[in-house]
């Protein structure tokens, strides 16, 4: 039995030490404040898709940034420096973690928070819905019919499972003079959601998008392009329809939109998307930070770019914070006169 | 078309070793293995860093058949969620959050078919073929984002079992399973490629499973390698009731799209009843 269990413990410390072979993994990045900085430059270098769309010479930004950072730099001055670096970029999809800090987003508008509040969700049911309008605890949906007028409207906080709504909106405004689309302040998401519950509104399959990704390190290193579509599905409503956006409709809420602009009896109403809708990606930083990037180039049917640029409106109107605050969404407002 | 040659081919010998198993005169095994795990990988589409952590959630199902032949189908279950340093909270909009580690899910299911070969005095070898599944469902979180990635190999290999038997079933018994070619799917070079959004597309976790696995590739031993070893003593405490304990270690390195190198070493405690 001593025999057997000798061999036992054997083979068990064969099994960990082979366990603890670190030598067989790629060598890691340092924990110092010089090699983070490295790291998280050598990361959008090798991985961040739209410089050019974003005009953003990285090299420069690493001659500017990279001499400030010594051994020496403490957190708040390396969190301070990357965040200036990752500023340069501009880009909704672009942010950094660190504890005990805000998050950092390198977009202007999200930082800043500008013209965060004149978009109010609460006084859309309060002063334009008449009672009864649908809504779920999170709000991640809210529909209902415009108050005195025959005009179905829905707003959507994201895009995702809360799109599962959308067949029953068009069902119960079927007879509607017109439909509302708000797609203010959505967060993004998941396109795809959209993509697959909006069959109703078209009558034939369009080309909406066309985007690749990054598939290594080299300049020009994509994947093909792939186009995306919608496609009919289900009872085909045929209504004009009114999209509102504005700065702060982002990502798979701006592919939404894409995919409505596709469509001949859309008018948009509001103010130019985020213009950040590459699909992002998260990373992480020896000391436990993290950020996220975007691996992904995205071309509308037109051929045209609009990373860093966002999708303009047919009819702009920017809300202001007085009129909000008097109970009025002149944005929402045009878009009825528009279905009127 | 290689593709599918290489499933009929897993196809045709996994149903045939199934028919060439079916032999009367057994002696049946079930053990359920619960115990501590530990786990070091470096998956370069998801991070450059290797994320270690330790987990009590480590267990084992085991249905053996010891007759002409031996017979195992094993379910190996494990999860970690290693973060590099502590979760710590941050804010976002004025909302105090906190970041909350990775979460990974190992599973595996392999069936054996083997054959007592060598016996002499104490010892005896087994040896045969295995089919078998290495899937790891990956959760990476970064602050306040996450991403689900995936690794899942269907692999067809070779295992050898060197026992020191004493009755009964019982003894000392190493175990290696050496799998030769797989199925390999994972996820893509950065994670979320349109390729990745299209297999979600469909809003079904069962049919998105079934599009990763689709999209999957071919792999042979200088893409993939994959090494299982397991070293377990057996002993009675009934005539129909056992205990075990046994050290497992699995190593994984895949080279495509990015590295992975993967070791999991675990130690598990086990009761057996015969049958």
């Amino acid at each position: 039995m001593q025999e057997k269990l000798t061999s036992l413990l054997k083979v068990f410390i064969l099994v960990h030490l082979l366990a603890g072979c670190e030598n067989l993994f790629v060598e890691e990045p340092a924990n110092n404040p010089e090699a983070i900085f490295e790291n998280l430059w050598n990361t959008f270098n090798e991985e961040y898709a739209p410089f050019e769309e974003r005009n953003v010479d990285w090299n420069a930004g690493y001659a500017k940034f990279r001499p400030i950072v010594s051994a020496s730099t403490t957190n708040d001055e390396l969190f301070e420096i990357l965040s200036q670096l990752l500023a340069t970029l501009d880009d909704g999809h672009v942010s950094m973690t660190a504890p005990g800090k805000n998050v950092f987003f390198s977009n202007k508008i999200r930082q800043e928070k500008t013209d965060d509040e004149l978009f109010d969700p609460v006084l859309i049911k309060n002063a334009y819905l008449e009672t009864g309008f649908k809504e779920d605890s999170e709000q991640s949906y809210v529909y209902g019919k415009i108050k005195n007028e025959n005009i179905g409207y829905i707003f959507f906080d994201h895009v995702g499972e809360n799109f599962f709504k959308l067949n029953d909106f068009l069902s119960e405004f079927e007879t509607t003079d017109g439909l509302i689309f708000d797609f203010r302040h959505n967060q993004g998401g998941d396109f795809t959601y959209c993509f697959s519950e909006m069959g109703r509104l078209t009558a034939e399959k369009r080309f909406v998008f066309r985007s690749k990704t990054k598939n290594g390190k080299g300049k020009n290193d994509y994947t093909e392009w792939k186009k995306w579509f919608i496609a009919p599905a289900g009872k085909y409503i045929e209504k004009p329809i009114v999209v509102l956006t504005d700065r702060y409709t982002i990502s798979a809420g701006e592919r939404s939109v894409m995919a409505f602009k596709t469509l001949p009896n859309v008018t948009l109403v509001g103010d130019t998307t985020n213009g950040a809708h590459g699909t992002m990606i998260g990373r992480e930083l020896a000391n436990g930070w993290f950020y996220s990037l975007v691996p992904q180039k995205v071309e509308l049917f037109n051929g045209i770019s609009y990373e860093g640029v966002g999708l303009a409106p047919d009819i702009p109107v920017k809300n202001n914070f007085s009129e909000i605050e008097s109970g009025t969404d002149k944005t929402l407002e045009t878009a009825i006169d528009v279905l009127k | 078309m290689k593709t599918k040659k290489f499933i009929l081919l897993l196809t045709f010998i996994f149903t045939g070793t199934l028919l060439f198993a079916v032999k009367p005169e057994k002696v049946r095994s079930l053990s359920l293995g619960l115990g501590l795990g530990q786990n070091s990988r470096q998956d370069l589409i998801f991070s450059p860093f290797v994320h270690h952590e330790f987990s009590l959630l480590n267990g084992t199902i085991n249905y053996s058949i010891h007759g002409r032949f031996f017979q195992q189908v094993k379910i190996g279950i494990a999860t970690f969620d290693p973060m590099l340093k502590e979760p710590y909270n941050y804010s976002e909009d004025g909302e105090v959050k906190t970041a909350a580690p990775h979460y990974l899910l190992y599973l595996d299911l392999d069936y054996l078919l083997g054959k007592k070969i060598k016996k002499t005095g104490k010892t005896d070898l087994t040896v045969g073929g295995m089919l078998g599944t290495n899937t790891q469902s990956l959760n990476y979180v970064y602050g306040r984002i996450g991403y689900f990635g995936y690794f899942s190999a269907i692999n067809l290999g070779m295992f050898g079992q060197f026992g020191i038997p004493t009755q009964n079933g019982n003894g000392v018994f190493f175990k290696l399973q050496l799998p030769f070619v797989s199925w390999l799917a994972r996820s893509p070079y950065l994670v979320n490629d349109d390729e990745f959004i299209e297999n979600i597309s469909s809003h079904s976790g069962i049919k998105t499973f079934f599009a990763f696995l689709k999209d999957g590739k071919p792999a042979t031993w200088n893409t993939v390698q994959q090494v299982d070893a397991e070293v377990k003593y057996l002993f009675s405490l009934t005539s129909k009731w056992g205990m075990g304990i046994s050290g497992a270690y699995e190593f994984t390195r895949a080279s495509q799209p990015r590295l992975l190198n993967s070791h999991r070493t675990s130690v598990n405690v086990s009761a057996t009843l015969k049958f």
